[in-house]
């Protein structure tokens, strides 16, 4: 009974695991087609997005201002992506679990875009970085 | 002292905790400052863990029965899953730390339900524990409403009508603790001896209907109307009692539906003031994309000039959505899901008209959290709770059956089954194995029906077997006598033949 209990108990381990990175390839994969799509991170930039855990490059296409997003935490990790480019929308997200994120940006060029278009923002990002530093 | 005196005290004392352990859910998922955050969060784990000690005390100086198998090895799958999640969870303290709270609300009322076992009174003693907590929330809440209106009510939007907080985080937190206790207090009406007690249980469901109903939570309102219903069946109830409970339920139920109804949406949606909700960040620059279209409305953002949504008592007030993307979010790591205690982390609100961190569904919640295994093993768990229902032969146990169906039914609109800051969490995993504690001895008494029966059935079987060999040998006995004639009537024939 007990052995019989330890095998389930390390098959469920071993799936658990397999599901959890097979999700993680499957969203980052999503991710980093968004981001070519995206081309260079300056290019087509339409608006931003400032919110407490990830801040967003949000791109136009044609008259979509919002067709193409990309959302980036302090690490330079793209955590979600979006794709409005059909007139829905879609998602690939790895805001649960940030650390299996693996397509990358340099974070400070997005700070740099970001602070052209939004120059009160700068103050934001240096408070965060003394409080990081803290 | 001696031990029967201690068991008096310590059974007092599991009941003062168990009413103290509600207060402090309450406060701590309530918006009155301090008393919420800074007091009733912390209090909650202390009042738990007292409760958890003073629970294993009584369990030592008492006799014990015991908690069904099909029960206890479902909710130690269900449990053990959750510990092994953590291996795969988004958050791995984050389920860790969950678990142990859970783990705790399940130790105390499985020991409660050994206890109960034996002890069948007890159940009356916790049940009493769990509506006084109730009741002294809910005229903690009548205060507030007198003393600070702006907190006590929801105010009316362009979208929904007024609706009453009391100190809950929200109109729901609060509406679903009460529509538990309801059938409890349906009980302690017709137990009532006197006419004070009698005044006092109306009274007690007066506040706690006016309370509910105030709040305009619907699926509470069905929830307190189906599990007085179920109280109703279950209880042993002579038949002229049971018309008039049923009765009074539907009526409080129409009653209750009408009042819902009645409030209409404002005209323009209220100036709330700063300290109790503080103003949205301003657009940051022309640039700023939240503002227009905000990253937790996107679906369903009304477009210009669309009709603003209105709540009625039939719309899905945006659940509808967010159980969709849940369910979306589900499929993608369906078998074993995010991670034990990670709805919230792991839930991403995208809906224009939901206002939770949470599906609000603990059955999608569970999903997302342990995967089709862990709702299975939650699902094996409850239906071996539900099917004690029929075994339920005293009216406490009948009010726990009507919690368990009003609980199973909230659980449909809201998360709370796994979470014990909910607070209508502890009150229902109580009353739940509290029933199965309860209806133990009669589960006992039916196995053992059941293996006389089989006694009977195989003494009977071996009598018959007996009677069949009795006659198979005398029947072996004809057929040899029949065999012996058949070779005698040969024998003679050939002898017959050889003298011709």
């Amino acid at each position: 009974m007990l052995a019989a209990a330890l095998v389930v108990a390390a098959l469920l381990l071993g799936l658990g695991r397999l599901e959890r990175s097979r999700h993680a390839e499957e969203q980052n994969d999503g991710i980093a087609r968004v981001r070519a799509t995206v081309g260079p991170l300056g290019s087509s930039l339409s608006g931003f997005r400032f919110l407490a855990r990830f801040q967003c490059l949000v791109y136009s296409r044609g008259e979509n201002r919002f067709a193409l997003e990309l959302c980036v935490d302090r690490s330079g990790r793209i955590v979600e992506a979006i794709d409005r480019r059909s007139g829905g929308t879609e998602y690939w997200s790895l805001r649960e679990d940030p650390e299996l994120a693996d397509v990358r940006v340099d974070r400070a060029e997005v700070e740099r875009h970001i602070v052209r278009m939004c120059p009160v923002c700068e103050g934001i990002f240096e408070r965060d970085a003394q409080r990081a530093d803290l | 002292m001696t031990q029967a005196r201690l068991r008096e005290q310590l059974t007092g004392a599991v009941q003062a905790l168990t009413a103290a352990l509600v207060v402090a859910l309450g406060l701590g998922a309530g918006n009155s400052y301090p008393w919420n955050i800074p007091v009733g969060r912390p209090l909650r784990w202390i009042v738990l863990g007292e409760l958890l000690g003073a629970a294993l005390l009584l369990a030592l100086v008492s006799r014990r029965g015991r908690l069904g198998t099909r029960t206890a090895l479902a909710l130690g799958a269900f449990l053990g899953l959750g510990l092994l999640s953590a291996a795969w969870s988004s958050d791995f303290g984050l389920t860790v730390g969950r678990l142990a709270t859970v783990a705790a609300v399940f130790a105390v009322a499985c020991v409660l339900a050994v206890l109960a076992a034996v002890r069948r009174e007890l159940v009356e003693v916790v049940l009493l524990g769990v509506v006084l907590g109730v009741v002294a929330l809910a005229v903690i809440g009548a205060l507030e409403l007198w003393h600070d209106p702006d907190r006590a009510l929801s105010p009316a939007t362009t979208q929904s009508p007024a609706r009453y907080n009391g100190i809950g985080g929200n109109p729901n937190t609060m509406a679903m603790l009460i529509a538990l206790v309801v059938p409890a207090v349906v009980w302690a009406i017709l137990e009532a001896a006197g006419r004070v007690r009698l005044i006092a249980a109306v009274g007690v469901l007066a506040l706690l209907y006016a309370s509910l109903v105030g709040s305009g939570s619907r699926g509470a309102l069905l929830g307190a109307f189906v599990g007085t219903l179920a109280f109703a069946f279950a209880a042993p109830l002579a038949r002229a009692t049971f018309v008039r409970v049923a009765a009074a339920a539907v009526l409080l139920a129409v009653v209750g539906v009408a009042a819902m109804a009645y409030p209409q949406p404002a005209e323009t949606n209220p100036v709330i003031p700063p300290e109790i909700v503080p103003p949205a960040t301003p657009r940051l620059s022309p640039l700023d994309a939240q503002p227009v279209l905000p990253l937790e409305s996107e679906v369903g953002l009304p477009r210009v000039g669309e009709e603003p949504f209105e709540r009625t008592l039939l719309t899905s007030s945006g659940r509808l959505d967010a159980w969709r993307g849940a369910l979306d979010q589900v499929l993608d790591r369906p078998l074993l899901g995010y991670g034990f205690g990670t709805e919230e982390r792991v839930f991403v609100d995208r809906y224009y008209l939901h206002y939770s961190q949470r599906p609000e569904n603990a059955y999608l919640g569970t999903l997302l959290q342990v995967g089709l295994v862990g709702l299975a093993l939650l699902l094996a768990l409850l239906a071996a709770i539900v099917a004690r229902i029929r075994l339920v032969r005293d009216a406490a146990s009948a009010a726990c059956a009507g919690a368990v169906v009003c609980g199973l039914l909230l659980a449909v609109g809201q998360s709370y089954l796994t979470s014990v800051g909910s607070p209508a969490m502890v009150p229902f995993w109580l009353a739940a194995l509290l029933l199965v504690g309860a209806t133990e001895p009669q589960t006992a008494e039916r196995l053992g029906q059941r293996e006389r029966d089989e006694g009977e059935v195989e003494a009977a079987r071996g009598h018959a077997e007996a009677r069949l060999d009795v006659v198979g040998s005398q029947q072996q006995g004809v057929d040899g006598e029949q065999d012996d004639d058949a070779c005698g009537r040969a024998v003679s024939a050939q002898r017959q033949a050889r003298a011709d």
